[in-house]
């Protein structure tokens, strides 16, 4: 579209103030996690690794990042899974109530994650079920599932049923068929799915705030770091952080958009 | 080679209310190029599907190489479907596509690549089993799918429309290709389509199909030139409809009255005196001539006035008015470079007795007839 | 025509026990984990605390919290917030969702597009600690400026609601652009172009062809950040003051700290309600259907 220079001129300086903003706050982060001051403020006093090697002795923190890892993993499974299945049924057939059952297996994303897990507590509560790391996974599922959902979905949509004719016409049985033809098609979006579930069950803070009991997610320990006090470990646990999902978000976008070409 | 590969019996498919077709009956012998031919919506596309599989028939009865195939699955039968939209496997390549088949019936890895590379030959591939299939023209496309339903050597081939989506020139091209590799292997095909043209040039059988019911089964010169309604005889070729009403019949003839004029045509099906009636002539069959006593021996004359004229090549077209108020279209075969009449120009029509047929009208839903 | 009957019957029954085997798991997963524990926690918001051995259901909870003016106080300032959160959202969103659908040179508009959305991998409370360490009174900001000699004493920037709303626009300001972008890609630039033919001016162009346009992904938007920042933990304890708590907070506290289960569920079932009506206001002003404003994103 066509614009004038003054435009123009408004548009750059809005855009580089909207990237200051936006990435800045992470740069200060990393950078402060290198600093030798005791708190995380500037100026620099001058360059460590110290914080670093605090976060290798934190027994607690190491113990929440491998509950959240499991935690992640289970819950990406069960999403992706449970999310396959229903989007197969959504898609592919017709039935009474399918209209109020879609509506409704969406919900979880518009509904604040503090009263998912809220009513997720009182109902387990109800079957005796122990707060944990085990309602953490099915608290998270609730929503994760719609998200994963909502990937498959998407692509299963664009599927040409005809293909999954034209292999049982070639000799495969349905299952055969959809094993052979349909998952490979769906495999972006399955990997897609994947990655998103685990990302939001990694950083998932407001459901499981209220199912955890008394086991520690990552985000939980890192939580009550905060509610503690300022540590410079914390920019140095963010930093890996974010360099780590930086990483993952990437590569998992670059095979998406291969497989997804293909 | 009375054998018969293909026999269906008082097939019916009902969607619900909607009767997707109704009653239908053929059968189909060995190495025949046998067209199912017809307008959109008419249920070719539903009897097909039931032949491979993915449609239970209402009730009816299918046998393909004498079998019966009730409740036979789709993998389970000896046919095999080339898709009205090719369905291609996107995320294989050309050997990997061709090879499906082979590989869900286990065949040994060695045998596969023979069979396929074999069959790329066949359809003029060789050497493309690498790439991709959005690396392909659409002819290519097309032989890919017609070869990866061959190499299974089926009792016979479905075909849904398989050139559609191409443009004209390459469907011209295709039209013959697939005569000819059918004519290679030899293989039953069953072949469905709704462009008259390409029926007529490709197959030695064809049923006419219309609105869920067979509406004549023939060659494709009978179906031409002896066609059993109204609704083949204007579906099949070109042909000048002409309403009459029938005033006299002797024999095989029937002489019939158009908007004042008396015309004399072939006795098409059983009608009788009186009742109102399609006579059919077609454009290529009617004599022009600028004088009066150029008609020389034919029986039906009418005097008109040239319409329009347009050049087609081969033909030159002549939209005529004649005095008493019918549009006649007439094809002149261009022999040699001639003069052509001049529009607003007196011209005489004449034909012959035998040519031209008599035909019960018959309600033929709107929009159908493109 | 009676074993075809049959097959007819066979086929019928594959079919649904089939879709059956599909629905189960989302069945289930609808059932035990949206429907009827946002059920009971509904009902439980109704009854006595167990302390008191009443049966039956009361409105006690519900009165208790509306005739209370500190929980008042703490829902409205919470509601506020998040409507001037998304508010915000949408002046900071709006050019910048624009610009790289409409300005911006394709190249040029994936790699913003990429920046735009590296932070939000980023955890919540990651992207809340940076705001921390930027405001607090010996943050990045109060630092810079003190020694500069720009002010004496330290600016008291965090822990009130300026901060909140900083953090939260900067927490959900993706779900903002993304469904903008996504209704702006698909115009047709020669709306706008067929638009200055017929004499607008560029103000009349935003205001008339591309604002109406993006409408649908103005109001997904507008919902996703209502919701997230209404329904926070994380920005409002980090960032707020310890005064001004917000209403998540609240409900925490009911369940955790006073141990009224009940009094808890009221106040997040009434959480819900405000999210919806915020929700079906929306969609029955602009005539959106729900699927469409979830699928948007
Ligand atoms: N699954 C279905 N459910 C309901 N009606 C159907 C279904 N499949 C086909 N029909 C209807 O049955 C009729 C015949 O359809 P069919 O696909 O066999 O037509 P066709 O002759 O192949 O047409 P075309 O040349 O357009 O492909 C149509 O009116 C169609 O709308
Ligand atoms: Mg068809």
């Amino acid at each position: 579209m066509q614009i004038s220079r003054f435009e123009r001129i408004f548009y750059r300086v809005f855009l580089v103030l909207f990237l200051i903003y936006l990435l800045g706050p992470l740069v200060i982060v990393i950078i402060l996690s290198f600093n030798t001051a005791p708190a995380p403020t500037l100026p620099m006093k001058g360059l460590t690794l110290k914080w670093y090697k605090a976060l290798f002795a934190d027994s607690m923190l190491k113990e929440s990042l491998l509950n959240s890892l499991a935690v992640a993993f289970a819950v990406t499974i069960l999403s992706v899974s449970v999310a396959t299945f229903t989007s197969f049924a959504l898609v592919r057939y017709r039935f009474f109530g399918q209209g109020a059952f879609y509506a409704v297996a969406l919900s979880p994303i518009i509904t604040p994650g503090v009263i998912l897990g809220v009513s997720i507590l009182i109902f387990l509560y109800k079957l005796h079920f122990q707060p944990g790391l085990k309602a953490v996974v099915l608290g998270q599922s609730s929503f994760i599932i719609s998200f994963a959902m909502l990937t498959i979905m998407s692509r299963l949509r664009k599927f040409d049923t005809a293909l999954e004719e034209a292999a049982q016409d070639l000799g495969a049985s349905k299952p055969k068929a959809i094993l052979k033809i349909t998952l490979p098609y769906l495999k972006p979006a399955l990997i897609s799915a994947a990655s998103l579930s685990f990302l939001l069950s990694f950083d998932n803070f407001n459901t499981t705030l209220f199912l955890v009991g008394n086991d520690r997610t990552l985000p939980i320990q890192i939580y009550s770091m905060l509610r503690f006090g300022l540590s410079p470990k914390i920019n140095a646990i963010s930093t890996i952080l974010v360099v780590a999902t930086v990483i993952i978000g990437l590569f998992s976008g670059r095979i998406t958009k291969q497989q997804g070409e293909a | 080679m009375n054998q018969v590969d293909v026999k269906v019996e008082k097939l019916v498919k009902k969607f619900g209310n909607k009767l997707a077709v109704d009653n239908v009956s053929f059968e189909v012998k060995k190495g025949d190029f046998f067209s199912i031919l017809g307008p959109s919506g008419c249920g070719k596309t539903t009897t097909l599907r039931m032949i491979s599989g993915f449609e239970v028939p209402t009730s009816g009865k299918i046998w393909v190489g004498g079998e019966p195939m009730e409740g036979v699955p789709p993998h389970k039968r000896k046919t095999n479907l080339v898709f009205q939209n090719l369905a291609l496997f996107p995320m294989m390549n050309v050997f990997d596509n061709i090879a499906f088949g082979l590989v869900m019936r286990g065949e040994s890895k060695k045998k596969i690549r023979q069979a396929v590379e074999e069959m790329l030959e066949v359809i003029n591939l060789k050497g493309y089993g690498k790439k991709m299939i959005n690396q392909l023209s659409g002819g290519e496309k097309q032989r890919v799918a017609i070869a990866r339903a061959l190499v299974l050597h089926p009792t016979v081939l479905l075909l849904d429309e398989p050139l559609g989506a191409l443009d004209l020139k390459l469907r011209e091209h295709m039209k013959i290709e697939l005569k000819k590799i059918q004519e290679r292997i030899g293989t039953t095909f069953i072949y469905i389509t709704h462009d008259q043209g390409e029926a007529l040039v490709m197959s030695n059988k064809i049923a006419v199909m219309n609105q869920g019911r067979i509406q004549q089964i023939g060659t494709p010169d009978e179906l031409y030139y002896e066609p059993v309604n109204s609704f083949v005889a204007q579906f099949v070729g070109e042909n000048n409809k002409i309403d009459a009403e029938v005033i006299d019949i002797s024999g095989n003839y029937v002489e019939v009255e158009a908007s004042g004029i008396r015309l004399i045509g072939r006795k098409g099906q059983d009608v009788v005196k009186g009742e109102k009636v399609n006579y059919f002539i077609r454009p290529e069959m009617i004599r022009i001539a600028k004088d009066k006593n150029d008609i020389g021996s034919n029986v039906n004359k009418v005097k008109g006035k040239v319409k329009s004229v347009i050049f087609e090549g081969q033909v030159t077209r002549y939209e005529v008015t004649t005095d008493n108020g019918l549009n006649i279209n007439v094809f002149v075969p261009n022999l040699s470079k001639s003069e052509m009449h001049k529009i607003g120009g007196t011209i005489y029509l004449s034909w012959d007795r035998d040519n031209p047929v008599v035909l019960k009208v018959q309600k033929i839903q709107a929009g159908v007839l493109e | 025509m009676r074993s075809l009957v049959m097959i007819h019957n066979k086929d019928r029954l594959r079919r649904n026990l089939t879709l059956f085997i599909l629905l189960l798991p989302g069945i289930l997963w609808v059932m035990m984990l949206i429907i009827i524990p946002q059920f009971q926690m509904f009902l439980d918001s109704f009854k006595y605390r167990p302390i008191y051995h009443k049966k039956g259901f009361t409105l006690k909870n519900y009165a208790y919290f509306f005739t209370n003016i500190l929980y008042i106080k703490v829902f409205l300032r919470t509601l506020f917030a998040a409507v001037l959160t998304t508010f915000v959202s949408f002046l900071v969103c709006f050019p910048i969702a624009f610009y790289i659908a409409k300005v911006a040179k394709r190249e040029l508009a994936q790699k913003i597009f990429i920046l735009v959305i590296i932070p939000f991998w980023v955890s919540e409370l990651i992207r809340t600690f940076s705001w921390m360490i930027i405001l607090g009174d010996k943050g990045v900001i109060n630092t810079f400026l003190m020694r500069l000699h720009l002010i004496k004493q330290p600016l008291s920037l965090l822990y009130n609601s300026f901060s909140v709303t900083v953090g939260l626009v900067y927490n959900y300001l993706l779900f903002m652009i993304l469904p903008i972008y996504s209704t702006l890609e698909g115009m047709d630039n020669s709306l706008i172009e067929a638009a200055q033919d017929l004499g607008a001016n560029r103000f009349n162009v935003f205001r008339k062809i591309i604002i109406p346009y993006s409408i649908p992904g103005i109001m997904s938007g507008s919902i996703m950040v209502f919701m997230l920042s209404i329904g926070t933990y994380i920005a409002p304890t980090l960032l707020g003051g310890k005064k001004e708590i917000w209403f998540t907070e609240l409900i925490y506290n009911k369940f955790f700290k006073a141990m009224n289960w009940r009094l808890g569920s009221a106040l997040a079932f009434t959480l819900l309600i405000l999210t919806l009506l915020f929700i079906f206001s929306v969609i029955k002003i602009t005539g959106l259907k729900l699927t469409d404003v979830i699928e948007e994103d």
